[in-house]
């Protein structure tokens, strides 16, 4: 069981509260999508449920208190992607694949035949065998991001969080990036919390939306129940419009500074 | 660009990835052989002409039981033996040693800047030298003179030092502040040293002498000073390698993949001081080994610790004996300062390497 | 736990390392170096010009075979200057090998040189720059009693002595009481000059002649502000490092200096030069300073 509970979880940096008494919960093998204006604490929260910083109130795994796991056990469950992963030029994806595999490592200790084999595994299913002995910064944008993703499988992780995992990229890529994910999650029954600008995106691809506005939880739940006009008129405060798709796609659409058209309604 | 095809997950894993890349066990047996090359060639070619047969000769007859006579005379045997045999040995472990230490900085501060004087180390050693030059020339304990004692006690507090006003600043053990802290501890040791310096402008020479770092040295008390530092620092640097690798992914990669990247930068930052502390006390300031020999193995593509750490080692052993040699004959019965040595021909090499490499972005 | 491959690699290659440390120390290559049984070393090597000048003029000199590429006196010294050997960097092994002497004398212990050069069976002499004038004559003794020349060397001592007195009985009445300042250097033009203070070797001798030194300084050797000389305004000045050619100072120089022109010394152009060579070191050649510095304060009175 690794469901994901959130109570009353507060995080703040310095003086200031950046998420204020966020409480939900996020099923096993569910995709949870964070959104939200910029700011709004985000990737503050990602970054609590990777336990990079600390939190008040309490985040559970499974029943089990996250910052009462072990640092190891807690490696081995929960994997980050992170905005902008850092990626040291120079190495080969699979030996960057294997860094993945750091949390089954003793302390001096080097790879051993499991976790080769789980990395070529995972090279395998994200069809990255044939850039195994490329350098990664000779990648494209699509291809990086890709083997960014392997490393985290790779920790063979329960919860995968992911914090903007396709900016930068373009329509066709992202789709593929996701598309990656979705299958994964399937595949290996991960539960899944992403943060993103896309609302698009979000909606088609996560099973619930977790709106998240000045730190605080104000909307939670499936992708057309969230994203309203109303709803996000008011918390990113610009005009817009949303458009239920009959097929179960929403989309989002901007709303500018009315120009006369003939077209124009309401 | 084909989208990815949903597919099954393969029923049987493939085979597992190579274990070892072979290039790389190649590069350090190679490296091992350069390694023992430089050395003899440090052993048979010096200011004095002795001819390396002899040398062998003199080698066999100290063998019990073989009945050969020595071809050398005492006093070549002397120079041999006791003079280039043991500072053919101290390059080796300096120059391995700054140059591990250097690859290890590198990797644990992510900087290519980054060499192994960086927290300060060199202004505290040049302060401790000055004063012990400067107050305490005559001062020995247990057989050890002042000037090395005095240089290491400086390197480590100075570290020490450094470390202390980056954790003062708060934000954390984070890279950046040690370094500035040790940026910081620096400027105001060398501050120090200098005005000490200025006030004692007879003893300038001395000073200057130690600073521009030589291997020179007679009998075997340098090496075996040094020798239990550089194990402890070697082992402890060499064992890192792969958490060199992850912590080169940033501190919050690292920590989710379970690492303490606190306790792995003190533990590194601590070898590395005692080695280059101990290295620094008995040679002075050995510059440009540390800095350059790391990217040199790099350029030759080798970019995980595992491979980079011993290969660096060794190269920067080979360097500094080469280097040695040079110094110590072409100017003979002079020596260059082989701080000088190490930058001419250690500068030029580099651009080179560099210019006809691949380098990657 | 420890891998085992990195377990095996570490080991293996510490113990590679140790046991070429071993094998090279336990086989008897550290043999006792033979005490230097020589009573009257016939190969004297100096890397000190000062011993150079106390060598030559003890009677030592024939028994000299190389000199550093400082030692440009006396002149029977040049022969055996060996312009290679630089007193800052010297190798052990180049000077064993090279010159097989029995004894060395060094004013400077750089790369470890004393121990190596002891470890080839050389005695070494290792006498350092001389705080005062009796080091300096210990000094002498010193050599005299390494080379087998005590005799000639207590006479030499003597005859400095006698020789200092002396000048100092003359200049004495008229030198006494005069304020003096002694430059050693100035590194650039507007920069702090160096002088060398009551307490250095050679402001010991001007004291023999009771004159005043603007400054007491216990280093010897401090930098001083221009104010603080111009402010102090000596009636003597002396360089001690005025050869144009190396990079000395001129009293021409010292004239075009702002705000110097007040200076009593300046102004009355009683500015003197030393003999470098002989005002760097702590030989034999004292005499010549005193007898400088005498001569000088006589001109002085002559003029003023």
């Amino acid at each position: 069981m690794t469901g994901i509970r959130l109570e009353r979880v507060r995080v703040a940096r310095g003086d200031r509260t950046v998420v204020a008494d966020v409480s939900m919960s996020v099923p096993q093998g569910a995709w949870v999508c964070l959104i939200g204006p910029n700011g709004a604490g985000k990737t503050t929260l990602l970054h609590a449920l990777a336990a990079l910083i600390p939190h008040g109130g309490a985040i559970t795994i499974g029943g089990a208190p996250l910052a009462e796991m072990p640092r190891r056990e807690r490696a081995q469950q929960i994997a980050l992607v992170q905005q902008d992963a850092h990626v040291p030029t120079g190495v080969r994806v699979a030996d960057y694949v294997m860094l993945g595999r750091t949390p089954y490592i003793s302390y001096f200790g080097r790879d051993g035949r499991d976790d080769r084999r789980v990395v070529a595994e995972v090279l395998t299913q994200l069809d990255l065998l044939d850039l195994a002995d490329r350098q990664v910064g000779q990648l494209s944008g699509g291809e990086r991001q890709r083997v960014v993703v392997a490393r985290a499988l790779a920790q063979a992780p329960s919860i995968l969080l992911l914090d903007e995992p396709t900016t930068a990229l373009d329509l066709g890529r992202q789709m593929q990036v996701l598309e990656l994910i979705r299958e994964q999650q399937q595949a290996r029954d991960l539960t899944v919390v992403s943060a993103t600008h896309d609302l698009t995106l979000a909606a088609a691809y996560a099973d619930r939306l977790a709106l998240i506005s000045c730190g605080a939880l104000v909307a939670e739940g499936m992708p057309h129940d969230v994203l309203t006009t109303a709803t996000l008129g008011e918390h990113y405060g610009v005009p817009l419009r949303v458009i239920h798709d009959p097929d179960g796609g929403v989309a989002v659409i901007p709303l500018r500074a009315p120009t006369p058209s003939p077209d124009a309604t309401v | 660009m084909t989208t990815v095809p949903i597919t099954d997950i393969p029923e049987r894993a493939p085979a597992g990835l190579p274990r070892v890349h072979v290039r790389d066990a190649v590069l350090i047996a190679a490296s091992i052989v350069l390694l023992a090359v430089t050395m003899l060639a440090g052993l048979f070619v010096g200011a004095v002409n002795i001819p390396p047969q002899d040398i062998v000769g003199d080698l066999l007859s100290r063998i019990p039981g073989v009945g050969i006579q020595s071809p050398l005379s005492h006093v070549d045997q002397v120079i041999v033996w006791q003079l280039r045999l043991p500072r053919v040995v101290l390059g080796a472990l300096v120059g391995g040693m700054l140059a591990l230490c250097g690859a290890a900085y590198q990797g644990i501060f992510r900087n290519p800047l980054a060499d192994p004087y960086l927290l300060g180390v060199a202004a505290g050693a040049g302060l401790g030298a000055t004063i012990a030059i400067v107050y305490a020339i005559s001062f020995t304990l247990a057989g050890m003179g002042a000037l090395p004692m005095f240089a290491f006690a400086g390197a480590l507090l100075a570290v020490g030092l450094a470390y202390a006003v980056g954790r003062s600043v708060g934000a954390g053990r984070s890279a950046t502040t040690l370094v500035l802290g040790g940026v910081a501890v620096a400027a105001f040791l060398t501050a120090m040293q200098t005005f000490l310096q200025q006030r004692h402008t007879d003893q300038l020479a001395l000073i200057y002498n130690w600073i521009l770092g030589s291997v020179a040295t007679a009998g075997w008390s340098s090496v075996l000073t040094m020798l239990p530092y550089a194990v402890i620092a070697l082992i402890v640097i060499l064992l890192h390698g792969r958490l060199l690798d992850v912590m080169g992914l940033g501190d919050d990669a690292a920590q989710t993949l379970g690492v303490r990247t606190g306790q792995v930068r003190l533990l590194v930052i601590g070898a590395v001081t005692i080695g280059t502390a101990a290295a620094v006390a008995v040679t002075g300031l050995i510059g440009f080994v540390g800095l350059i020999v790391p990217h040199f193995v790099r350029l030759l593509g080798i970019r995980t610790h595992r491979t980079l750490l011993p290969l660096s080692m060794l190269l920067g052993a080979s360097f500094l004996v080469l280097c040695d040699l040079v110094a110590r004959t072409v100017v003979s019965p002079s020596e260059l300062p082989i701080g000088v040595v190490t930058a001419i021909i250690g500068a030029p090499a580099f651009a080179m390497v560099l210019r006809t490499s691949r380098v990657d972005a | 736990m420890i891998d085992r491959t990195h377990r095996r690699r570490t080991a293996l290659a510490g113990a590679a390392g140790a046991g070429i440390i071993a094998v090279v120390i336990a086989l008897p290559l550290n043999g006792q170096a033979a005490a230097s049984s020589v009573k009257c070393p016939q190969r004297i090597v100096s890397i000190s010009p000062t011993a150079t000048e106390d060598l030559f003029a003890i009677g030592a000199g024939p028994r000299v075979v190389a000199v550093d590429s400082d030692s440009n006196y006396p002149a029977a010294a040049q022969r055996v200057r060996k312009p290679g050997l630089v007193a800052y960097t010297p190798s052990a092994e180049a000077i064993l090998g090279t010159y097989r002497p029995n004894l060395v004398i060094v004013s400077y212990d750089a790369n470890h040189v004393v121990e190596g050069l002891r470890k080839g069976g050389v005695r070494v002499l290792f006498e350092n720059t001389a705080a005062n004038l009796s080091g300096a004559y210990n000094q002498i003794e010193a050599i005299g009693a390494a080379t087998c020349r005590l005799g000639a060397a207590r006479a030499e001592v003597g005859s400095i002595k006698r020789q200092i007195a002396s000048v100092a009985r003359a200049a004495r009445p008229l030198a006494a009481g005069l304020t003096y300042y002694d430059e050693i250097s100035a590194p650039a033009q507007s920069q702090n000059p160096y002088a060398a203070s009551s307490r250095s070797f050679i402001g010991q001798l001007f004291g023999l002649l009771g004159m005043r030194n603007i400054t007491n300084d216990p280093s010897g050797y401090p930098a001083l502000s221009q104010e603080a000389i111009i402010a102090s305004n000596p009636q003597l000045m002396f360089l001690s490092d005025n050869q144009p050619l190396d990079g000395g100072v001129t009293p021409k120089s010292v004239r075009s200096r702002t705000g110097w022109s007040s200076i009593s010394a300046v102004a009355h152009n009683a500015i003197y030069g030393l003999n470098d060579d002989a005002a760097s070191r702590w030989g034999p050649r004292v005499t010549v300073l005193i007898r400088q510095i005498a001569s000088s304060v006589r001109t002085y009175r002559r003029q003023h």
